[in-house]
């Protein structure tokens, strides 16, 4: 994977991890999934992994891993949550992203 | 007056039994489960770390409460897994909960009573009125050497507390304090090393009861109380048998110790396990109950407090319970263990 | 508008471990030269369509690679994607009509078998939105989104699409230039591994190495060439839609290709019911399946059955999956293709489709047969 530089990080981290840390109960519906087995540098280690695409009840979508969860169905209910997304290598950054789980 | 005027607790969902461990190792598993006390314990996803757990239960908190969240002035981590060795967990956790850029932020080390520690703090800079609200978190992915003892026990898991001191807003109002501090290698973690060390049974009566029993006893004498006037205890739990053992040195009965146990289904989550205890007592505690909380961190050293809780305690709105973190599980297997602790 | 076209040449696709980048842009040009008849010295315009060279080959001045190997002087690198060559075709036909010049090429090369295997789906993140693969996604998860939605609301199993895989492989069998030119039945296909699911993997097209090209000239240049003509580029058009599945509107349909067509017929003068034979970008089966009722040639939900009854008009070189996916150089080889099939008063007019990544840009190029 590419470098991602700490400015990057800066610029994109309210994008990348904002929605995960609000206290303001957002739920997700499932529009439709794969479950990914061909994937990118950084993330081979935890093949097959959920990707999802999410219609949030704010109006908007998003493209997001579903964790925690089997047995993923369209038109389950979720909920976001603050994760690990991507470490670069040994000495880089750590990046935090929003991924989404089941709600009970 | 001081307290805490909300909490949160999370635990991974993950949880691996002492017999597949001790599949894996050979080791005793009845012994584990008879003596230790410890079935099972909770295991991080690959993506959950000190850091991601910190955000979750402080969220946990944050939704009990009304709060201005930009009126926080203070986070405080306390962890001996937090997540790089120089930028610490506090204003990432901060930034994540989007708390404002106004407060100030730092990360504690003190094995497993960085937590406590952190809480100490929190309450300080309330009390000397420098801030309105703050954040004190124990969070950690406890690390152990493959095969190690301590295996076994080495879990992971979040508490997190908010603090105030309106007196409308505290929930459990602090009363007394007081901490020992000594310099013990009972456990250990060199730079570098990926797995700490530890002195086997020296960490027994020289460490932890030593400072665990003595600090509760202390802050019982500095307050002019007895242990029947008080109603819950959280101990640390390095595994069921020590806080048991400690309760019985102090006199305490069994009934009053009992939420110590959570270590039989979750493990020793380090930073946060006195203070789990403490978030499962607080989940179903009473007005004008009291509440002894004493951690102890290898190196070594003990925090206690006392709380007594008030009438707001019926205020707060529910999230997930202790409890709840506790049910919610699902069983893994060595092998998928080693891939969630990146030991393969 | 009718622009001839003198010379229409492939390379055979494939892991063409003898020959680096520079070996492609010469191999194509001085063959498509030689068919032509003319020198390097004749193009006034050169178009090379590429998609990876700078990650990939660590060069991005394919242009000037092209004066070294060539000789050819007035040229321009068209980075698009996979859609690279379906845009530079267009281009280079605008550079005739407005008069610009008068004898004008098109090279489409990719060269990506020095790529480690890991890094492959690496190399295909720059076409995808930032937050998407932010979160571990590539072209291939996306695609994988779009068919699972595409069952769902149209009542459909991913065992009714592995035909389709073994039609393309049926079809490329006859070809030379294919990297696939044999059949693979359909069982093998349903059991190959999981790619995304639901998609398999010998359901997904493979990148790989290849080049081809075309040569067009103005209206003053048809007579001297008539011997030469291959067929005409009648018209072509571009489009555009956002990046990010989560930002579009209903992600079974690609509303770049609906707004592409539109544009395409209109300047044509053509509809869906005129077009006899196609080559569509088919990076995956439903992405094959979804271009042709966004088309017009099928109404939205009943795309699998035309392309099941038409699999002898689709993607007779055996589409991208058959071929291979050159990447800079499918556009073109797409072109090339429909021409070489356009012959005779049942096959007058062909049209060439291509999508970049997951559909944010659509380029549609339609031609006629050498008597239209």
């Amino acid at each position: 994977m590419h470098r991602k530089s700490g400015a990057l990080y800066t610029r994109k981290k309210k994008e990348n991890y904002g929605l995960a840390g609000s206290i303001k109960n957002v739920h997700g519906i499932i529009e439709s999934f794969t479950a990914v087995y061909n994937a990118p540098s950084g993330f081979e280690k935890h093949v097959p992994y959920i990707l999802a695409l999410i219609a949030l009840d704010n109006g908007e979508k998003v493209t997001a891993q579903v964790v925690d969860s089997k047995n993923i169905v369209i038109g389950m209910k979720v909920e976001p949550c603050l994760r690990k997304m991507y470490v670069d290598g040994d000495e880089g950054i750590i990046h935090y992203g929003t991924k989404f789980r089941l709600v009970k | 007056m001081v307290g805490i005027i909300s909490y949160g607790a999370y635990i991974p969902k993950y949880r691996i039994k002492s017999e597949e461990i001790a599949r894996v190792h050979g080791g005793d598993a009845r012994f584990i489960k008879k003596e230790l006390l410890i079935e099972e314990k909770s295991v991080p996803n690959y993506d959950e770390d000190s850091l991601t757990m910190g955000v979750e239960a402080s969220l946990n908190a944050l939704k009990k409460v009304s709060i201005d969240k930009k009126r926080i002035g203070a986070v405080y981590s306390g962890s001996e897994s937090k997540v790089y060795a120089v930028k610490p967990n506090a204003p990432i956790i901060g930034e994540a909960l989007d708390i404002g850029e106004n407060y100030t932020s730092a990360d504690i080390e003190f094995a497993c009573k960085a937590g406590t520690a952190a809480l100490q703090m929190v309450l300080g800079l309330c009390k000397a009125g420098f801030i309105e609200y703050g954040i004190a978190i124990g969070t950690d992915t406890a690390q152990s050497a493959p095969g190690d003892i301590l295996e076994y026990s080495a879990s992971a898991g979040a508490a997190s507390f908010i603090v105030g001191s309106k007196k409308d807003e505290i929930i459990a109002d602090l009363e007394m304090m007081h901490s020992i501090s000594s310099d013990t290698p009972d456990f250990w973690r060199r730079h570098n090393q990926k797995y700490p060390k530890h002195e086997e049974r020296f960490t027994g009566e020289p460490a932890y009861f030593r400072h665990l029993v003595k600090c509760a006893k202390a802050l019982m004498e500095k307050a002019k109380i007895g242990v029947k006037d008080i109603d819950h205890f959280a101990f640390h739990t390095p595994n069921g048998k020590f806080p048991l053992k400690a309760g019985k040195m102090l006199n305490i009965p069994i009934e009053k110790l009992q939420d110590n146990l959570i270590v039989s289904k979750v493990g020793n989550t380090y930073s946060a396990a006195s203070l789990l205890v403490f978030t499962k007592i607080l989940d179903k505690a009473k007005p004008n109950e009291t509440i002894l909380l004493t951690s102890f961190g290898s190196g070594a050293g003990s925090d206690a407090f006392l709380f007594r809780i008030t009438n707001n305690i019926k205020k707060l709105k529910k999230t997930k319970t202790t409890e709840d973190y506790i049910k919610n599980k699902e069983y893994i297997d060595y092998a998928e263990y080693c891939k969630s602790i990146n030991a393969i | 508008m009718k622009i001839p076209i003198i010379a229409a040449e492939l390379l055979k696709f494939g892991e063409l471990w003898n020959l680096g980048i520079n070996d492609l842009i010469r191999e194509i040009g001085s063959k498509t030269l030689n068919a032509a008849g003319i020198s390097s010295k004749e193009i006034d315009a050169l178009y090379i369509s590429n998609a990876f060279s700078a990650k990939a080959n660590n060069k991005s001045l394919l242009n000037s690679i092209a004066f070294e190997e060539l000789g050819i002087n007035n040229s321009v690198c068209i980075s698009s994607g996979d859609a690279s060559g379906a845009v530079a075709i267009r281009e280079a036909a605008n550079s005739i009509m407005s008069g610009k010049s008068k004898i004008a090429m098109v090279i489409g090369v990719e060269k990506v078998s020095d790529v480690k295997s890991n890094d492959m789906a690496l190399l295909s993140s720059d076409m995808i939105g930032s937050s998407e693969y932010f979160s571990g996604a590539t072209v291939q998860s996306q695609f994988a989104i779009i068919t699972r939605k595409y069952f769902n609301d149209f009542g459909i199993g991913a065992k009714n699409l592995f035909f389709l895989t073994a039609a393309k492989h049926r079809n490329a069998a006859s070809n030379e230039f294919a990297q696939y030119n044999f059949e693979i039945d359909e069982e093998k296909i349903g059991s190959s591994q999981i790619a995304a699911d639901p998609i398999r993997m010998l359901e997904c097209a493979s990148y790989c190495d290849g080049a081809a090209a075309i040569v067009m000239c103005n209206e003053g240049n048809e007579k001297r060439f008539k011997g030469k003509i291959q067929g005409y580029f009648l018209g072509g058009s571009v489009a555009n839609d956002q990046l990010e599945l989560a930002k579009r509107g209903s992600i079974t349909t690609m509303e770049a290709t609906v707004k592409a067509a539109k544009e395409a017929y209109k300047i044509t003068r053509l509809n869906a019911g005129n077009i006899d034979l196609m080559e569509i970008y088919d990076f995956v089966p439903i992405a094959e399946v979804i271009a042709v009722e966004d088309m017009g040639f099928a109404k939205k939900g009943r795309g699998i059955k035309f392309v099941k009854e038409n699999t002898k008009k689709i993607n007779l070189s055996g589409g991208l999956k058959a071929c291979g996916h050159a990447l800079g150089a499918t556009g073109v080889r797409q072109a090339v293709d429909v021409i070489k099939n356009l012959e005779g008063k049942k096959a007058r007019y062909g049209l060439a489709q291509a999508l970049a990544g997951t559909g944010s840009v659509s380029a549609i190029n339609i031609f006629g047969n050498k008597n239209a």
